[in-house]
């Protein structure tokens, strides 16, 4: 089994990098092989919206940098993790253009987990990121059906949680 | 007037990189009603490319203004990464730089979706970030398909009603909180599900088929391996 595991390199606080590292050896007890990619501001072009990718329904962007490699990768692997700070109650934005350009059509027979982070989140905000991403696993399936068939999203704001979310990922997996 | 509109100025933020965006195109709307009220307006955009640098002069812009409308898409029912760059940026200075009263913030958002309401999560985060930067978060106008709306815009009275509401609320000196202003297409929904239906079949049909072809190849290396 491989999972690809993109997160944020701004995370280099002690509750980002110990999360990280859980994380990691959680997928590789499981018996996962792992390709990491930790993506800056400067890896990924942001998503102009030019839908050329849509209309040339390759799902490829024109615009070269990091994605192109992560999604030729998505086709190959059975789990993609994403794990980065959690701002205003979204991704933070590297690794939000990051999802931006993730290939959706081919990311909905895949398992997606989502982790997000950060010491100062306020309660409605992991409520707002929790929101946001079960709607990719079919909580808005009214509006846009044959989302991801499975998506997990966890949030940790301290040390101890990330103990926890650990746990529970090692249940769900 | 708002004593504190006719101090300042208004800063229309367009949150879209596309050069034609339905975006651009609402706040153009209501520049238009700020202009016809005598408002002083600016404009801010966010930049493309990998390498999004804001200058000082342009956060300051944003942090100085007595009220902000932003104008965004919503990419996976949330604020798209290039905006949200500009908003963490602006976020960081506004931490440095403390304004006298919290400005106004009004939030124009779009989507491809027909049921405006799929946006909530994505007004959510606008509340969230006006919460983080001390400004005063007033409404937002969520709009279902966006690109229908700009096109229906002649003889859609509510969008034309949601700008007038902006303006009429950033006149007056109201602190009275507002629900968010929902507008719906014009085109039944059975006709945009139909096309969004056949549109997601052939993409998801094609991206397959372009999957089968990469785990083909990727099998043939490991098995020359």
């Amino acid at each position: 089994m491989r999972a690809l595991l993109i997160s944020d390199k701004s995370g280099t606080e002690p509750l980002a990098r110990d999360l990280r590292e859980r994380l990691q050896a959680v997928l590789e007890s499981k018996g996962f092989e792992v390709d990491s990619y930790e993506l800056g501001a400067e890896d990924v072009v942001p998503c102009t919206g030019c839908l050329i990718c849509h209309i040339h329904a390759t799902g490829v962007c024109p615009y070269i940098d990091a994605l192109t490699s992560i999604n030729a990768k998505i086709a190959t692997v059975d789990l993609v993790c994403l794990l980065g700070p959690i701002v205003f109650g979204q991704f933070g934005s590297s690794l939000k253009s990051a999802a931006d350009k993730l290939q959706y059509p081919r990311m909905r027979t895949r398992f997606v987990v989502a982790i997000g982070y950060g010491g100062d989140v306020r309660d409605d905000e992991v409520a707002t990121f929790i929101d946001i991403v079960k709607k990719h696993g079919g909580a808005a399936n009214v509006v846009h059906p044959k989302f991801m068939a499975r998506n997990d999203v966890y949030a940790s704001r301290s040390l101890a949680e990330n103990v926890s979310v650990r746990e529970q990922l090692g249940r769900s997996l | 007037m708002s004593p504190a509109i006719s101090d300042g100025y208004v800063c229309l933020l367009n949150g879209s990189l596309h050069e034609k965006a339905s975006s651009q195109h609402f706040l153009k709307r209501v520049e238009k009603q700020f202009a016809s009220a005598g408002v002083a307006v600016t404009r801010v955009a966010v930049q493309p490319g990998a390498a999004q640098v804001y200058s000082e002069a342009t956060l300051q812009r944003l942090n100085d203004a007595s009220l902000v409308v932003l104008a965004s898409p919503i990419y996976s029912y949330s604020l798209p990464g290039s905006l949200m760059r500009l908003l963490e940026a602006w976020t960081h200075y506004a931490g440095e730089h403390p304004r006298g009263a919290p400005a106004k913030f009004y939030g124009i958002v779009n989507c491809g979706f027909v049921v405006p309401e799929t946006m909530a999560e994505a007004v959510r985060v606008l509340e969230h970030f006006c919460a983080r930067s001390g400004l005063d978060y007033r409404f937002t106008v969520a709009i279902a398909c966006g690109l229908v709306a700009v096109v229906t815009e002649p003889v859609d009275l509510r969008l034309r009603r949601a700008y007038r509401a902006i303006v009429e609320d950033a006149l007056l000196d109201s602190h009275e909180k507002k629900a968010t202003i929902y507008i719906k297409p014009l085109v039944p929904r059975i006709v945009m599900d139909t096309i969004r239906e056949h549109f997601d079949r052939r993409v998801l049909r094609d991206v397959q088929r372009a999957a089968a072809r990469a785990e083909t190849s990727v099998e043939r290396t490991e098995g020359s391996a």
